[in-house]
């Protein structure tokens, strides 16, 4: 039985690897990608950044699920709704409280407000990552 | 008194060590890259296509290609059938070491 612990800490530690590192990188990226708000001018220039950095971002991503060699999670016997809406509604809720949280700290008087909000978002998104993932059923937890 | 049977849920293709800690790596996971595998239980390719091919061949595993790519990975899991195999099995035997411990 000693086998079937092994693998399964086999299977979360290959999992677990790159996730110490792309969480900090998700967080530094996001954190320039609003601090970069306050130092450029010019709306295009802005644009262009944003969209540079969130490309790093979804190659990051891809490069992170391509070097992956396990899947921990389970695999669904078929739809499932409820699980999926309870998701879709923690990470809708999640990105919505983002949105009034960087509103309410561009509205406020700060030199610096978008610096301020990637600071917040810096901690935020890796930790709505984290919530997120942690709702996704494992496999073999029962066996 | 007669004596027990044997347990209808261990599976006999199970009872193999290496087929077992394949097994194990696989139900531990929802799917595995083949080589991710490989390393684990310590085998070479063309040995551990072997035992994915039996395992295949009594439904418990499936396994596929990439489609696309330059360097294409496969990959393994067990099917849903396979999976509820593998866990009786596991749990059986289980049952059957804290049984031994008791006695």
């Amino acid at each position: 039985m000693a086998e079937v612990d092994a693998a399964r800490r086999a299977v979360d530690t290959a999992h677990r690897r790159n996730v110490p590192i792309m969480l900090a990188a998700t967080s530094v990226l996001t954190f320039l990608d609003f601090a970069a708000k306050d130092e450029i001018t010019g709306p295009r220039r802005r644009m262009v950044a944003s969209a540079v950095i969130q490309a790093a971002l979804l190659g990051l991503s891809l490069l992170d699920v391509r070097g992956s060699q396990v899947v921990p999670y389970a695999p669904g016997d078929g739809p499932q709704p409820a699980l999926a809406g309870k998701i879709a509604g923690v990470g809708l809720g999640w990105y919505a409280a983002e949105r009034v949280a960087v509103h309410l700290i561009r509205r406020s008087r700060l030199t610096r407000p978008n610096t301020v909000a990637g600071l917040v978002l810096a901690v935020s998104r890796p930790a709505g990552y984290l919530a997120v993932t942690r709702m996704l059923p494992r496999a073999g937890r029962d066996a | 008194m007669p004596e027990p049977g044997p347990d209808t849920r261990l599976v006999p293709l199970l009872l193999d060590p290496t087929r077992l800690r394949i097994a194990a790596t696989l139900v531990a996971a929802g799917e595995v890259e083949f080589g991710f595998v490989r390393d684990r239980v310590g085998l070479s390719d063309s040995a551990l296509s072997k035992q994915l091919k039996a395992l295949a061949t009594a439904g418990l595993v499936e396994s596929w290609r990439e489609p696309t790519g330059s360097a294409r990975k496969s990959w393994v899991r067990l099917t849903g059938d396979g999976r509820e195999q593998v866990s009786a099995h596991i749990l059986a035997l289980r049952e059957i070491a804290a049984g031994g411990e008791r006695s």
